[in-house]
């Protein structure tokens, strides 16, 4: 780092006009002289400029972005001495203290920072609904940037959440802290945006992951805590937005291919094809700038034999985004993603003796369907105080089953919301959104059914010194077939106290509550040897959680150049908690069961160490998920919940060589719904889950090749009863960029 | 400081070579087999399932009522519907010995599991076949018994 203190040079007859014009200034408006300070970010290793960095004054609401070049001129500071913090994705955050600030003098500042793939975004959008610093986020957030997302080379994102704090899928189904468990696919407690537009399917409430163009997400925010004041129905487990990249002003033509290889079974007694299984992926992506505006264009071919018999997927899947620039004070956005599928239906496996092949007579199971998202989003800087966002997107997904149980679905969702941010004073800033809704379905074991929603939300922050006070709320009022069903209104409160700029703590407390989806309400089907019959006197499921969390992220010290810490004490009361009950018919009812509470700890940790060669992340979520009558005693443990949950990532990077090892670990599950495990003969064992993945990469040229080989040591494990779960995977990832 | 990162990387290796200990889900011990059915099943049949006693069952009591059944059962497999005329079975077994059995249900076996206190009157919705008589078997340590040539007649 160099700080040298220079006057600006300029003609003499400029200086005079200067001098002239600023005294008839000082004259009239009695104003002190001011100084400022100018300078570029370079990046440390390589010394190119660095476009982006948020450049933040501490104490102030001060602070500007580095230009195309790295450059970045903070103008018009009182003399002073001042403490400036810079960050950016993927680098080592960095504090200055004591930069002095001259009347009359532009100082320079010229800074290198570090690379880090530990150093994920310190900027977060989701949890506020506004550009914030993560350590000033009243709730639990963590964030994946993009270079831990390329660092795996997946096609799946769901394969990169599962390796969060907290975060683990059950046959797909996204947990955040257990609040969904495993509900036949129908009704996440947890939402999923993309670029802050809800993506769960209109009938169930499901996510699919497919959805998601993973190789174009420029990062993941991942909010924890419950309440849905800000995002509504679903949210009060939580949030996960997935922010697609905008195209780099450069040219850029990736070609990527990702072959793959499944194991054997290691046990003989469950080897079932002759050839191993493959898979493949081949993506081409364009990316480039059209005057003002940009553009990003993808195409991509994927098929999977799947480790087990119906596990076979055949997909391509085409996307794109346009980055509309009118000026400094408009935006616009617009980003589509076709989604075609042909895929093997599985239901449960053959027998415990046979785990990877299909039931006698579901060999020919499989769903062929499209599912196309149009999402569009216009941004207006009406002043640096005023802004507003108006988000639209439409969801449809048409689908048709094949095999022994013959269906079809056509689904659509369509959403509009307008949002505006406004600064009132430095301390004081607000954001007010109004939403619409509507999900429409027509399916064989759904019926045809039309659900519409209106809220409103309103959250205000107010900071005083170091302390962070946010109140907020929402209300919303939904229909479904044309009567209106229920309203609800959802609070939060939260305080962040940050009294150093490493170190934060929180504490909040909201109301969520999710309205049953179509699924639930009206699905008549059958599962297994079970049916599956309408229940459409359904009402909201709430939820009332708490957490107490404290975040530490600091830089070099020593031999460590990075160390990120959050913890958090959290706990989530559920009423009227809507889950699948198996009736003494064995009918399953979606039922609102009596009531819940998932208490919970988490602690996660993140470091590296001597000059960024070895860096480990690591996570343990401890969870007390239990069921409670109607006097608040515990009657039983909540099925499809871990209990221990541990997740780790350690990190090698030397030469131009990238290693990583992974570990995840869950307890066996506690409870499931349908076929819990037989002590006497050993059927349906519940087994804990430990598997370990490693994977080694390097850069040369615009050249990226990566070995991974998921589940090592073959551990052979279920989550939902008698669906075998994931085999040894040995893939290599070859990318050029042109 | 590299060093440092090798001698990390070493122990990382023998850490997950200790730990690497295969404790999930492996081989099972079972019996299995084909089992074919005459074409005409009772009206009064919701199911027939295999299903598995203990040596110490009376085979001649089965069907006499007051018989407790229940403290002889073991477990049975997946149900098999109604005008099946073969098909292929699996029921998963600690090693020991067992009686196996082919035999007709008057009660939908979803409902049988769902209400675990029909077990205990589970003689009163048996159906004994006609021709297939039960058979002793011996499961060993994750192996498979393999019992063929089965014919049922209800």
């Amino acid at each position: 780092m160099k700080i040298r203190t220079t006057a600006p040079q300029s003609p003499l007859w400029a200086q005079i006009i200067l001098i002239l014009v600023l005294t008839f200034a000082s004259s009239c408006l009695h104003a002190q002289e001011m100084g400022s300070l100018a300078g570029r970010v370079t990046d440390h290793k390589t010394g190119d400029g660095l476009p982006g960095v948020n450049i933040q004054i501490m104490g102030t609401s001060k602070g500007t972005m580095s230009d195309m070049e790295g450059y970045f001129i903070l103008p018009d500071l009182n003399p002073d001495s001042y403490q400036l913090r810079f960050t950016m994705m993927g680098y080592v955050p960095q504090n200055l203290k004591d930069i002095q600030v001259a009347a009359g003098i532009t100082g320079n500042l010229d800074i290198g920072l570090k690379q880090n793939i530990l150093a994920s975004p310190q900027v977060v959008v989701t949890s506020s609904r506004r550009d914030q610093d993560i350590l000033e986020s009243p709730f639990s957030v963590s964030a994946i940037g993009p270079r831990e997302i390329q660092a795996k080379a997946i096609i799946n994102m769901a394969d990169i959440l599962g390796y969060e704090p907290g975060v683990n899928l059950v046959n797909g189904q996204l947990n955040i802290r257990g609040a969904s468990g495993y509900a036949l696919g129908a009704g996440s407690r947890s939402l999923l945006l993309l670029d802050g537009i809800p993506m769960l399917g209109s009938a169930a409430g499901n996510i699919s992951w497919g959805n998601v163009p993973t190789s174009e997400v420029d990062r993941v925010e991942i909010v924890k805590s419950g309440g849905s004041a800000m995002y509504g129905s679903s949210a009060m487990g939580g949030v996960v937005n997935i922010i697609t990249r905008n195209a780099p002003p450069e040219p850029e033509t990736r070609i990527s291919t990702r072959l793959g290889v499944y194991s054997e079974p290691r046990v003989e007694q469950w080897r079932w094809r002759d050839n191993p299984g493959l898979t493949s992926m081949a993506e081409i992506s364009h990316s480039r700038s059209l005057g003002d505006h940009a553009v990003w264009v993808k195409l991509q071919k994927h098929r999977d034999d799947g480790f087990g018999e119906l596990n076979w997927v055949d997909a391509i899947t085409f996307s794109g985004k346009i980055k509309f620039n009118f000026g400094s004070a408009h935006s616009a956005s617009i980003f589509s993603n076709v989604f075609s599928e042909d895929k093997g239906l599985l239901s449960t496996w053959k027998s415990p003796a046979d785990p990877f092949e299909a039931p006698v007579g579901s060999e020919k199971d499989h769903t062929d369907g499209v599912k196309t998202i149009l999402n569009g989003q216009y941004a207006y800087l009406h002043s640096p105080e005023l802004s507003f966002k108006v988000r639209a997107g439409s969801y449809t997904n048409d689908w048709v089953g094949y095999g022994a149980d013959p269906d079809y679905s056509n689904e659509q969702k369509y959403f509009g919301e307008l949002v505006s941010n406004w600064v009132v004073n430095p301390g004081l800033s607000t954001v007010t959104g109004l939403t619409i809704q509507r999900n429409a379905v027509e399916a064989q074991i759904f019926g045809e059914h039309d659900s519409r929603s209106v809220a409103g939300y309103l959250l205000a922050q107010q900071s005083l010194r170091d302390i962070t006070l946010s109140l907020g709320g929402r209300y919303e009022a939904y229909a479904v077939d044309g009567a209106s069903q229920d309203q609800v209104f959802s609070p939060q409160l939260a305080i962040n106290w940050k009294p150093q700029p490493w170190l934060a703590m929180r504490v909040s407390t909201a109301q969520g509550f999710r309205v049953p989806t179509v699924a639930e309400m009206f699905t008549r089907a059958r599962r297994s040897i079970f049916y599956v019959e309408p229940n459409p006197d359904l009402i909201p499921e709430t939820s009332l959680s708490q957490e107490v969390g404290i975040s530490f992220i600091a830089g070099e010290y020593g031999v460590v150049d990075l160390l990120k810490l959050d913890a958090a004490l959290f706990q989530n009361q559920f009423e009227n908690l809507i889950e699948p009950v198996p009736d003494s018919m064995a009918i399953i009812h979606f039922q609102n069961i009596a009531d819940a509470r998932i208490q919970g700890a988490e602690i996660g940790v993140g470091v590296s160490f001597f000059d960024n060669i070895t860096d480990l992340k690591t996570s343990y979520t401890w969870l007390n998920p239990v069921e409670l009558d109607g006097d608040g005693q515990v009657i039983d443990t909540l099925s499809y919940r871990y209990r221990h949950h541990w997740v780790s990532t350690i990190g090698i990077h030397v030469w131009r060589l990238d290693g990583s090892l992974e570990y995840r670990y869950a307890s066996a599950l506690e409870s499931v719904e349908l076929f819990p495990e037989n002590l006497q003969t050993g059927q349906d064992r519940q087994v804990p889950i430990s598997v370990w993945n490693a994977s080694m990469g390097t850069e040369w040229s615009g050249w990226k090749l990566l070995f991974r080989v998921d589940n090592i040591f073959q551990y052979y494990y279920t989550q939902l009863e008698r669906n075998m779960e994931e085999e040894r995977l040995v893939t290599v990832s070859l990318e050029k960029r042109l | 400081m590299k060093r440092w990162s090798f001698l990390l990387i070493i122990a990382m290796g023998l850490t997950v070579t200790q730990c690497s200990d295969p404790g999930g889900l492996d081989t099972v011990s079972g019996v299995t087999g084909q089992i074919s059915f005459d074409p005409v099943w009772p009206d009064s049949l919701e199911a027939a399932v295999v299903v598995v006693f203990d040596v110490d069952l009376d085979l001649d009591s089965v069907s006499v009522p007051g018989y407790p059944v229940v403290d002889h059962f073991v477990t049975f497999g997946d149900p098999i519907e109604p005008g099946t005329i073969s098909t292929e079975y699996f029921v998963q077994l600690q090693p020991g010995s067992y009686v196996v059995m082919a035999i007709g249900l008057r009660i939908d076996p979803a409902i049988l599991l769902a209400n675990r206190s029909l077990f205990e009157r589970i003689g009163e919705f048996i159906v004994s076949p006609e021709n297939a008589a039960p058979r002793g078997i011996v499961i060993r340590e994750k192996r498979i018994n393999e019992q063929t040539g089965w014919y049922v007649q209800f």
